[in-house]
């Protein structure tokens, strides 16, 4: 090597005599130093990385101009341009970079809202979360009664919100209104959702003051979005206690096709494990759904869902004035069809737009005759985000909505002895403006009016919403709205030109994130107005109303346990209406006070297995016992449930999974069915409402075929 | 990735009084690269090379190497999922640019099957089976471009592998393999110069189960 280094040396020589250096320190707004910074002159390879205390130094050959570059990821870049050089100058530059405008770190608005995939970055709930819950059984309006501001009512199954009752509550899909999210089942006994959580990718729900684009719901909306395109062509087998599930998915070059039937009969499960209903024929239903995507030409994708259920069951149960059995006998038809378009035109515009058809009836039969109920309901919409600048875009739109809804009575021998109809046309446009005043403070403001052909009246909706976020992770959060929502049809038919019922919303929220940890706190209060309230002549009016009030603390901890993954739910409510039937204020039956839900997941890895488990607990509910003589005089007793789960990886493309609900098999009541006519001591005789079954066992085995053999319902659990 | 190759490559260079610019950019980089050990060191090199990128508009090169130096940032578990996930968006945008230019696919296409391992590591639960298909995917079109890649083979093993592992499969029967990729490295990895050629040592670190 002896020849070389005297070359080297006077190369070296050469370059250090004609050397100019370029060095300088680049901060950021605060002044504080940034490490691992971009310094290049262009046209050239020279150049070289900030160091720890933001200095940097490199040496380059002399240059008569130099257009230096400074960047760095997440912050906007930065060109200084020198002229005419001195040769062997050195040039120093400090440099002040800022941080780039990026809407996906920005704040969002929390107040009211949870969200996971594009609507917000509190992410709550994944399909994959609502599948393992346990006690939810992958029904997601179940997985989200494990959320705060929300109540469980046992009896029914659906979800509802800070004091709302479940028809104030409306689901989307694809931001299309899904006028029958639910089952049908006999009085009491609960019903569940009627979707499967793996369809969607995400799941926004709102517990209040939520955005102008919806209306219709008083107190909160659960808006859940399709899957866009799926990896592989798969064929999923589903074997239950329940009954069997199979789907096959088939894709092309931009779009694909998913399609599934399902049979679910719990005839040999309820000769298994005992009921505390006599049940005549079990819960039975075949139904299948078709799931289309298509990718548009451009930027845009067209989606289909429909899907076609048929449900039947019949109980048993003792009328309470003759003593004597009655069969109740459910028949349910439920179509249901979503097809939606979002096109992306220009670089600023963004359309979406869709419909949905549902036509749903319900045939219940009793000992005395039949009542035949048919819901027929449209709804269609178009809307449009325009991207005024970088922080502002505007998006407005139209909807339209149709129902008619149809009540037959008859007695056994002559159907329809008398029908009652409603239907109701609705004409809606709505405006928002969401602006960002900084990347730490947002705006959001909007406005909806809707029309009622039936009472020829509009009503104006005004939404305003606000986040600031502040250091560490931490963020305030206000929102305010106005909410209006038509009575239920079952009122309507007895009084079609009954008003529609408003609510007032303000939420305050304040939340903080860690890594892998969320806490979120949130106090609101809502006040209720034009409820449907009965007079005692029998006339059903608008002059019903309450308030409701409260406060919500939600923890979730991915990261504190090893493979464990928990949240913590806290709801306190106080509400009162005067509505319906009641004489005064009085807190309705259907709220608990105080609502507590742990919720725990575990990953054993040498099992390859997931365990999940639910606490839920709720303080007394109010129960209004006619042999009182003050109204809602009685409590319940406390609701206490904790469900299991376990899902096992047995291979890589099956899987195992067993859930029990209520294991401690506490004894829940619901409320009590009490009898028209006093017995001997003049006292009304009544039976508890309790669950069909004091606990529920299932076990499931998921297989998924398909070409590279990877690929498995893991997703689904 | 020691190698002396590439040092005594950049001496030679450096010598020559009209060595080409990019190339000498290139070698001093991947000798940066070669001795990057810490965090700073590898975001350095990936600056680098980025530089050499932004400059040289139509060199798959060193877009190809900036990739391999974020990707790297984005396995090291001691850094925030978020920000794991940055820097993979910051390899991905240079992949799509080098997908662009006149690039060896099958390389890039290896790479990107990489880059889909790294987004599966952040979050395996909920990204498992969409980012196992994709790479599985990305690294079937590698093959099919050369099959005889043998970053592409080395790379399709260590998946096969770690998803083996996690079933609890016994993986000695993919011994075989790894040794006949072993065996036949040199063979296979007849490149040009300043092209990839990385690969033999992590082949040698599978080797290391067989021998038992």
């Amino acid at each position: 090597m002896k020849s070389i280094v005297p070359l080297l040396t006077v190369l070296a020589l050469n370059f250090a005599t004609s050397a100019q250096t370029i060095s300088g320190k680049i901060t950021d707004v605060q002044g504080a130093p940034l490490t691992g910074c971009n310094i290049l002159v262009k046209g050239t390879f020279l150049g070289a990385s900030s160091g720890a205390d933001g200095h940097f130094y490199f040496e380059a050959q002399p240059l008569d101009t130099a257009v230096v570059q400074v960047s760095f990821m997440g912050f906007e870049s930065v060109e200084k341009t020198f002229f005419n050089l001195e040769k062997g100058k050195n040039i120093t530059l400090n440099i002040v970079l800022r941080e780039s405008f990026n809407t996906l770190k920005a704040v969002t608005v929390t107040a009211g809202r949870y969200g996971t995939g594009e609507v917000s970055e509190v992410a709550v709930l994944s399909s994959l979360d609502v599948a393992t819950t346990a006690g939810a059984l992958a029904d997601v309006s179940a997985a989200m009664q494990t959320l705060p501001g929300t109540i469980r009512n046992g009896e029914s199954g659906k979800l509802l919100v800070r004091g709302g009752t479940a028809n104030e509550t409306g689901t989307y899909i694809d931001g299309i209104l899904v006028h029958k999210p639910y089952t049908s089942s006999a009085p009491n006994t609960a019903v569940r959702g009627r979707f499967n959580p793996f369809m969607f990718s995400g799941t926004a729900f709102s517990t209040g003051a939520y955005s102008a684009e919806y209306g219709q719901a008083l107190s909160s909306i659960l808006v859940m979005n399709t899957n866009e395109m799926p990896n592989e062509e798969t064929l999923n087998l589903s074997l239950m206690t329940v009954g069997t599930d199979l789907a096959g998915t088939k894709k092309w070059k931009n779009g694909a096709i998913t399609a599934s039937a399902n049979y679910m009969n719990l005839a040999p499960y309820m000769a298994l494990v005992p009921q505390n209903y006599t049940w005549l024929q079990a819960p039975e239903s075949f139904g299948g759904a078709v799931s289309f995507r298509q990718k548009t030409a451009k930027n845009g994708m067209v989606k289909v869902y429909a899907t076609i259920d048929n449900a039947s069951l019949q109980q048993q149960r003792q009328n309470l004035d003759t003593q004597l059995d009655e069969n109740i006998g459910v028949q349910n038809r439920n179509r249901f069809v979503n097809a939606n378009f979002k096109e992306r035109v220009g670089a600023k515009w963004v359309f979406k737009g869709g419909a949905s058809y549902t036509l749903n009836s319900d045939a219940f039969a009793t000992g005395k005759g039949q009542m035949q109920e048919r819901f027929e309901g449209v709804h269609a919409k178009i809307n449009a985000t325009y991207q005024v600048s970088e922080r502002t875009h505007a998006k407005f739109g139209s909807d339209y909505f149709y129902t008619n809804f149809y009540q037959g009575f008859g007695s056994a021998e002559m159907l329809a002895d008398s029908t009652v109809t409603t239907f109701e046309k609705k004409h809606t446009a709505f405006a928002e403006i969401n602006h960002y005043v900084s990347k730490n403070l947002v705006i959001n403001a909007g406005l909806r009016s809707e029309f009622s052909v039936r009472t020829n009246a509009f009503n104006l909706a005004p939404r305003l919403a606000l986040a600031y976020q502040f250091k560490n992770e931490q963020q305030v959060s206000v929102a305010f709205g106005r909410f209006f929502q038509d009575p239920d049809n079952v009122f309507l038919v007895v009084n079609n030109q009954l008003g529609a019922e408003n609510a007032t919303h303000y939420i305050i929220s304040y939340n903080k994130a860690w890594k892998k940890r969320t806490l979120r706190t949130e106090a609101y209060y809502k006040n209720y107005d034009g409820l449907v309230k009965i007079n005692d002549k029998g006339i059903f009016t608008n002059a019903g109303y309450g308030y409701a009030y409260g406060a919500d603390v939600f923890y979730r901890d991915s990261k504190t346990i090893k493979n464990g993954d928990f949240w913590v739910s806290y709801s306190f409510i106080q509400t009162e209406r005067n509505y319906l039937n009641y004489n005064e204020l009085a807190t309705p039956s259907f709220v608990n006070a105080h609502t507590l839900n742990v919720v725990y997941k575990h990953w054993f890895s040498a099992l390859r297995s997931q365990l999940g488990a639910t606490l839920s607990v709720g303080s007394p509910r109010p129960h209004n016992n006619p042999n009182q003589s003050h109204f809602m005089a009685d409590k319940l007793p406390a609701y206490k449930s904790l469900d299991l789960n376990w899902s096992f990886l047995y291979r890589e493309n099956i899987i195992f999974h067993a859930s029990i609900s209520n294991v401690l098999g506490f004894k829940n009541v619901f409320g009590y069915n009490y009898s028209n006519i006093p017995d001997a001591n003049g006292v009304l005789a009544r039976s508890p409402i309790v669950p069909a079954a004091n606990q529920f066992f299932f076990v499931g085995c998921f297989i998924t075929l398909s070409k590279s053999g990877s690929a498995n319902q893991l997703d689904k659990l | 990735m020691k190698t002396t190759t590439t040092l005594i490559l950049a001496l030679a260079l450096s010598l020559t009084a009209k060595a080409n610019g990019f190339e000498k950019a290139m070698c001093e980089a991947l000798s940066q690269m070669d001795s990057a050990q810490t965090t700073a060191q590898i975001l350095e090199t990936a600056n680098t090379f980025g530089r050499i990128a932004g400059t040289a508009q139509a060199e798959w090169l060193p877009r190809y190497y900036a990739t391999q130096c974020y990707i790297q940032m984005g396995f090291n578990s001691k850094l925030e999922a978020a920000t794991r996930d940055e820097y993979l968006d910051l390899a991905q945008s240079f992949v799509d640019e080098a997908m662009k230019l006149k690039a060896d696919l099958s390389e890039m296409y290896a790479l990107q099957a990489m880059l889909h391992t790294a987004r599966l590591v952040i979050d395996p639960m909920s990204r498992g089976q969409q980012m196992m298909a994709q790479s599985a995917k990305a690294l079937a079109i590698s093959l099919e471009l050369n099959p005889n890649n043998p970053r592409a083979t080395y790379l399709q093993l260590s998946n096969e592998i770690g998803q083996a592992k996690f079933f609890g499969k016994d993986v000695s029967v993919f011994c075989p393999r790894i040794n006949g990729l072993y065996a036949s490295w040199d063979e296979l990895n007849k490149v040009p110069d300043l092209y990839p050629s990385w690969g033999k040592e992590d082949v040698a670190q599978l080797r290391k189960m067989c021998a038992e």
